[in-house]
C-alpha cells in the first residue's frame, strides 16, 4: 500500500472504532433490506451550532 | 465543484477494506471471515468502481450496496460507512462545521441503509450549496 493509502486506513480505523457502539456486529441489512445505526442524537449538532453562534457573537 | 466528481475510491484498495474490518472485528472480539456469497461481488463491485471518476452520490450508493452484499461475517456496517465518511475529510474541510457534520451523517446513514426521504432532499441541497 501507498503512505496515503496507509494514512487513510489509519484514519478509518480510528474513526471506525470511535463510532462502533453505533452498530450491530450481525449483516442485518444483508438479511433484512432494513439497515441499522443508532442514532447519534441531535447533541452534536446542538453543541456545534452553540459554537458557532458563540465564535460569531465574539 | 469539479473536486466533487473525482477517483474517490482510487485510496482505498480492498485489502485496506478488508484491514478495517479485521480491526472492528478484533475491537469487538467477533469474527472477520469472508462470506461465502458476497465477498467476491463486493470485491468486484469495488475494485471496478476504484479507477471510476464518480460523483458523491455515486459513492454513498456504492457503499451501501457493497455493505448490502455483505463481503464479511460481521461489521459490514460500520466498515462502509467509516470508509465513506473517512473519504469526505477534505470535503467537509471547506464547509461550515454544522453543513460538515450534517453532510457526514447523512452520507453514513445511506451507506448504513436508515436514509429518510428528507435527509435525501437535504443532501441533494447541501450538494447544490458546495458546487456554486
Amino acid at each position: 500500500m501507498t503512505m496515503a493509502e496507509n494514512k487513510f486506513l489509519k484514519e478509518a480505523i480510528k474513526q471506525g472504532l470511535r463510532m462502533q457502539h453505533r452498530f450491530l456486529a450481525e449483516p442485518v441489512l444483508a438479511r433484512t433490506g432494513k439497515g441499522y445505526m443508532k442514532s447519534e442524537g441531535v447533541a452534536t449538532l446542538q453543541r456545534i451550532k452553540a459554537g458557532m453562534k458563540k465564535s460569531r457573537s465574539a | 465543484m469539479a473536486g466533487l466528481v473525482k477517483n474517490w475510491l482510487q485510496i482505498v484498495p480492498w485489502e485496506a477494506v478488508v484491514s478495517i474490518n479485521a480491526a472492528l472485528c478484533e475491537a469487538r472480539k467477533a469474527l472477520h471471515k469472508p462470506t461465502s456469497d458476497g465477498y467476491a461481488p463486493a470485491k468486484e463491485l469495488w475494485e471496478r468502481n476504484r479507477s471510476r471518476k464518480l460523483s458523491l452520490p455515486e459513492v454513498f450508493q456504492i457503499g451501501f450496496q457493497c455493505h448490502r452484499l455483505a463481503p464479511f461475517c460481521n461489521y459490514n456496517g460500520n466498515t462502509f460507512v467509516t470508509i465513506i465518511r473517512t473519504l469526505l475529510n477534505d470535503v467537509l474541510k471547506g464547509l461550515p462545521a454544522d453543513k460538515a457534520h450534517i453532510l457526514r451523517s447523512i452520507a453514513g446513514h445511506i451507506v448504513a441503509g436508515t436514509a429518510t426521504d428528507i435527509e435525501r432532499k437535504q443532501l441533494d441541497s447541501i450538494l447544490a450549496a458546495i458546487g456554486k
